[in-house]
């Protein structure tokens, strides 16, 4: 099954499961909204646990963090992550803070889930990659996955977190690629970073949508790469990254979202703290430029085959 | 930033070792204030700074040794970056530049972290790698390549172990200062020129003899200066041992002038001075040259040129002990005498005679066994009647 439909059978599983899991968004219900994430599902639990809301992003939010205080599992999907901007207050100043604020009196179980990125020609309202803004936000939980498999198992994982998730879609690959999906329960633990592809020569670090462009990338240009996928980005498995580093010496980050205090910022910030004299090159950074998405050279802004190989070969290459 | 580079002392004197700092990082250092003792050709020379400021770095640890125009030590001189006017100015004739200096002008080096955490862990010194990256920069390769200097060759990690297995009853010698010259020197030789050795008898009497007078005159001579200017009149007559090797060139100089190298027991080693012109001096002339070098050696006193330059080398290993060796060549020369302690004996009609050996090591490429049987023939000739060589 593809992502879209792994994403919707285990929403259907933990609906089942669980009476007090609620899913509300625009165009959820009736329509299953916009890459049909959520299709049937009201039909077969109802409207008054497959919402339809307004078009009001801080409302949505702002209902499900508290219905989540009120002892609901609130599931609320924002339509395009560049939507969610609107809401940024419910999400860092209640969201993120309620364990915080309230001494560990209240957990805020809550999933976030929206779709993000580029390469469907969405234009500049419709691709945007802003996980770096939640990912420095103490008090948030958030996975991005690259496959189905870990679609459902970090969905079955985060629905079980008890404190907020941002669950992070990439829509590119909603329907790129057909997996096995196991029917039944597995969990892709949070926290921790996959390694679909393993070598010795350097360490691609990277997550959601890009993580399949990069194999892609290694596998036809015979590069000896460890790839992490990371798939939580916060909290980020440090150790996986490190303990790769330690072992080749070279690193290159790949990421879709803009360059400047990007993920691969931190990444690079980590592995220079804490193993830079494992280093024979410099960290290279391949990424989205600095400039809002653009609709027309969509093509140009996301690092492809060339960018990242580039890339590659210049730390492969530093003497 | 002043740049302070170990200068050329003179007398074609390339590298020296550091023997000892004076100043510490952080030190604020006069003109004219002495730094660093270097020592070269077996003289140690003390170094004074140039410029006032305050030491910023000291670039190598005591031990090491630096090639001449090396940057030893940086000072906070005020001014920005070096001025060449001023390093010109300062370290004049400087011809050498050797192969860290090529890499970074400020006597940095370049390399990526790991390579600089595999060298300490290989105990590398980085200052002595030269790198084959871009700008200079130390690749991983270039620490898989051996050093070119002997002494800067990486620790292998045998050694390594046996030095842990060294327990603390026991001391571990490393080769420094002065005992690295002679450790360096000694295998040089050895290892270069074939060495044999002949030795002869010879009756002392007369020269015994000979001394006595002198003395009775109140003119009071040992007796290395007999050895001396007998070697001098014997080199005369066979100029192929008072030679010197041309490393590079694989050919020997047959030197005109007689420069005699005696060999002196100091507290820190072994060091041979120089007698110039042997063959212009009288004996008494000789003699207190010979006591004042002496003197000096074993105060450290000793100049530069009074080390260098040596065409023929005596050792008298008498004086302590011993009635035979077989001398290892003062390289690069191409022969070696030594003399021994004086055997005192009674035949069988009751007449006490006094005999020494005496031994002559030569570099066989270069020396026949004939050649060196016939000059040390001679010798016995001149020192069993000393008026004949003196006469000369």
């Amino acid at each position: 099954m593809n992502m879209v439909q792994a994403l919707n059978s285990t929403l259907d599983h933990v609906m089942s499961k669980d009476s007090s899991v609620i899913l509300l968004g625009e165009d959820i219900g009736k329509d299953g909204g916009v890459f049909r994430v959520t299709e049937g599902l009201q039909g077969k639990y109802g409207e008054e646990r497959v919402i339809d809301t307004p078009l009001v992003e801080l409302g949505i939010v702002g209902m499900s963090v508290g219905m989540s205080l009120m002892g609901v599992k609130a599931i609320p999907e924002i339509q395009f992550q560049d939507f969610i901007y609107t809401a940024f207050d419910q999400i860092i100043n209640q969201m993120a803070k309620m364990r915080y604020r309230s001494g560990g009196g209240f957990t805020l179980p809550m999933v976030l889930r929206t779709p993000y990125g580029g390469g469907i020609k969405g234009g500049l309202y419709h691709s945007q990659s802003g996980e770096a803004y939640f990912a420095h936000t103490a008090g948030l939980v958030v996975v991005t996955p690259s496959n189905p498999y870990d679609a459902k198992g970090l969905l079955l994982s985060s629905v079980e977190s008890p404190d907020p998730v941002i669950f992070l879609e990439p829509k590119r690959l909603y329907r790129a690629a057909k997996v096995e999906v196991p029917d039944e329960d597995f969990r892709v633990r949070i926290g921790e970073a996959a390694k679909p592809m393993e070598g010795d020569d350097i360490t691609v670090v990277t997550y959601g949508s890009m993580v399949p462009t990069v194999l892609n990338t290694m596998k036809k240009n015979s590069v000896n790469a460890d790839v992490i996928d990371l798939r939580t980005l916060l909290p980020m498995d440090v150790n996986a990254i490190i303990s790769s580093v330690k072992k080749t010496g070279r690193v290159v980050i790949v990421h879709e979202a803009p360059r400047t205090l990007g993920m691969g910022a931190e990444i690079s910030a980590l592995i220079s703290e804490r193993a830079i004299e494992y280093l024979y090159a410099p960290i290279l950074r391949v990424t989205g430029p600095d400039i809002p998405f653009p609709y027309r050279l969509e093509d140009y802004y996301m690092p492809n085959e060339t960018r990242i190989m580039k890339a590659v070969n210049r730390v492969m290459e530093f003497r | 930033m002043y740049g302070f580079k170990l200068p050329d002392i003179g007398e074609g004197v390339t590298e020296g070792e550091i023997v000892k700092w004076h100043v510490v990082e952080g030190d604020t250092v006069k003109k004219d204030q002495d730094m660093v003792e270097i020592m070269t050709d077996k003289v140690t020379v003390k170094i004074p700074s140039p410029v006032e400021g305050r030491v910023s770095k000291i670039m190598f640890p005591e031990g090491q040794v630096v090639q001449v125009g090396t940057v030893l030590l940086q000072i906070d001189d005020g001014s920005s970056a070096p001025a060449p006017a001023n390093e010109k100015r300062e370290t004049p004739a400087v011809h050498n530049e050797p192969a860290v200096q090529q890499q970074a002008p400020s006597g940095a080096v370049t390399a990526s972290p790991a390579v600089r955490r595999i060298s300490r862990e290989k105990g590398i010194n980085l200052a002595q790698v030269k790198g084959t990256g871009p700008g200079g920069r130390i690749t991983l390769e270039d620490l898989e390549r051996p050093v070119e200097k002997p002494q800067s060759v990486p620790v292998p990690q045998t050694v390594r172990a046996q030095e842990k297995q060294v327990s603390s009853a026991d001391e571990l010698i490393e080769m420094r200062g002065l005992r690295r010259l002679i450790f360096d020197k000694m295998t040089k030789s050895k290892q270069t020129m074939p060495h044999f050795t002949v030795m002869e008898e010879i009756d002392v009497s007369s020269m015994i003899e000979s001394r006595e007078k002198l003395r009775e005159k109140g003119i009071s001579v040992s007796f290395t200066p007999f050895f001396v200017k007998a070697s001098v009149v014997a080199l005369k007559k066979h100029p192929y041992l008072n030679a010197v090797y041309n490393e590079d060139r694989k050919n020997y100089t047959i030197r005109k002038q007689y420069n005699i190298g005696i060999a002196i027991d100091t507290p820190d080693g072994l060091t041979v001075a120089v007698v110039s012109d042997a063959d212009r001096k009288s004996l008494v002339e000789v003699s207190a040259e010979i006591a004042d070098l002496a003197d000096r050696a074993r105060k450290g006193q000793l100049k530069l040129k009074e080390v260098q330059g040596s065409t023929f080398t005596v050792t008298n290993v008498g004086t302590i002990g011993g009635i035979m060796s077989t001398p290892i060549i003062n390289y690069p020369e191409v022969a070696i005498l030594g003399v021994h302690r004086i055997i005192s004996s009674v035949d069988g009609s009751g007449k006490e005679t006094r005999k020494m050996f005496i031994s002559l090591s030569c570099d066989h490429r270069l020396i026949d066994g004939a050649e060196a049987a016939r000059f040390i023939t001679d010798i016995k000739g001149y020192l069993e009647n000393p008026i004949v060589f003196l006469a000369q």
